[in-house]
């Protein structure tokens, strides 16, 4: 990975803002993962390009 | 909600000829539930019990039940498996818990299989306080908050759970094939609840280390990843169907009624582990840690 390189969200996963944390669900996997406010706010970053 | 059940002839279930797209697998590793598509419509296959086929819209069911299975055990596995999960083809939210009425409101208790949630919830039954459902957890949106609706007035015990908690002239349902457990019914000194109540709150069972009665409040997050672990929902691979899905528990977790409950795994802390539970369900939460 290099800078230049850009990150995506996939398709098959959804997040959803509980509180000040984000809860992610992988459908593809089925696993769910919980972001604390720091990988909230990272998420965020990502989900807007 | 009216769900049509028609009941075919006994038949020897046949290869279905593709991959289920989703499974619930015994902790052995053994095939509990193929769940199948076909066509818009869904075929749940229990191996060597029955097969059951659920409409699109969640309102029709068909049972073709394996050679030699009881009308009992088809029963149980409609009532207790598939009638849950046609439900949540209608968008009703069902979970797996038990769940009693308290003065203070419905208490539900989350855990996953072999935590004593039953056990839990038959100690409450035959100490004054009426059971709602021993597995199946159907909640409908009220005012200010959800309501859980009575479920099944049965309850299923391993045999330690219901020789300490269940008197011997209390009234059984015949055994159900896939299991040993014994089903309790409501009567005698068991009580069920037939109308529906508030939900009051929703604990999630520990694993049983703790020496005393705990409560700790579970963060929002936490909530909601375990309420999606415990659901019943038949329509998994949708994207649409999930996301709502998960917006509907994005707002059932913004309400402070989820809490991590632990005690000790004896029977006879069962009367203060009870008390301890009314006590803390009546309690404002705000004014809880």
């Amino acid at each position: 990975m290099n800078l230049s390189d850009k990150v995506t969200i996939p398709a098959q996963v959804m997040a959803r803002t509980v509180g000040d944390e984000t809860v992610i669900l992988d459908l593809a996997s089925g696993t769910y993962y919980g972001l604390d406010p720091v990988g909230a706010r990272i998420w965020q970053l990502m989900s807007e390009g | 909600m009216s769900i049509d059940f028609h009941l075919g002839h006994a038949r020897p279930q046949q290869p279905l000829g593709q991959a289920p797209y989703h499974q619930w697998i015994f902790p052995d590793g053994t095939e509990w539930t193929g769940f199948y598509r076909r066509g818009t419509d869904f075929l749940l296959r229990f191996p060597a019990l029955a097969d059951f086929e659920v409409s699109a819209d969640g309102l029709t069911v068909r049972c073709w039940p394996a050679p030699e299975i009881s009308d009992n055990t088809l029963q149980h596995l409609y009532l207790n498996q598939v009638l849950p999960l046609a439900l949540s083809k209608r968008g009703q939210q069902v979970f797996h818990a038990s769940a009693i009425e308290t003065p203070a409101g419905a208490l539900a208790f989350m855990a996953e299989s072999g935590r004593g949630k039953s056990t839990l919830a038959a100690s409450f039954a035959t100490s004054g306080f009426r059971f709602l459902t021993d597995d199946a957890l159907l909640l409908e949106a009220g005012e200010g908050g959800y309501n859980v609706l009575p479920s099944h007035p049965s309850i299923r015990l391993w045999d330690d759970s219901k020789d300490a908690l269940i008197s011997d002239d209390a009234p059984q349902a015949p055994a159900v094939q896939y299991t040993p457990k014994a089903r309790i019914l409501f009567g005698g000194s068991m009580a069920f609840c037939l109308e529906a109540q508030p939900l009051r709150r929703v604990y999630f069972l520990g694993d049983g280390s703790a020496t005393e009665p705990t409560f700790q409040r579970m963060p929002a997050s936490q909530a909601l990843i375990n309420l999606v672990k415990n659901t019943f929902l038949l329509d998994i691979d949708t994207r649409q169907t999930l996301a709502t899905h998960f917006d509907q528990l994005t707002k059932m977790v913004a309400m402070p009624i989820y809490y991590e409950l632990d005690y000790p795994r004896r029977f006879e802390d069962l009367p203060r582990v009870r008390a301890a539970i009314v006590r803390h369900a009546t309690e404002d939460p705000d004014e809880l840690p």
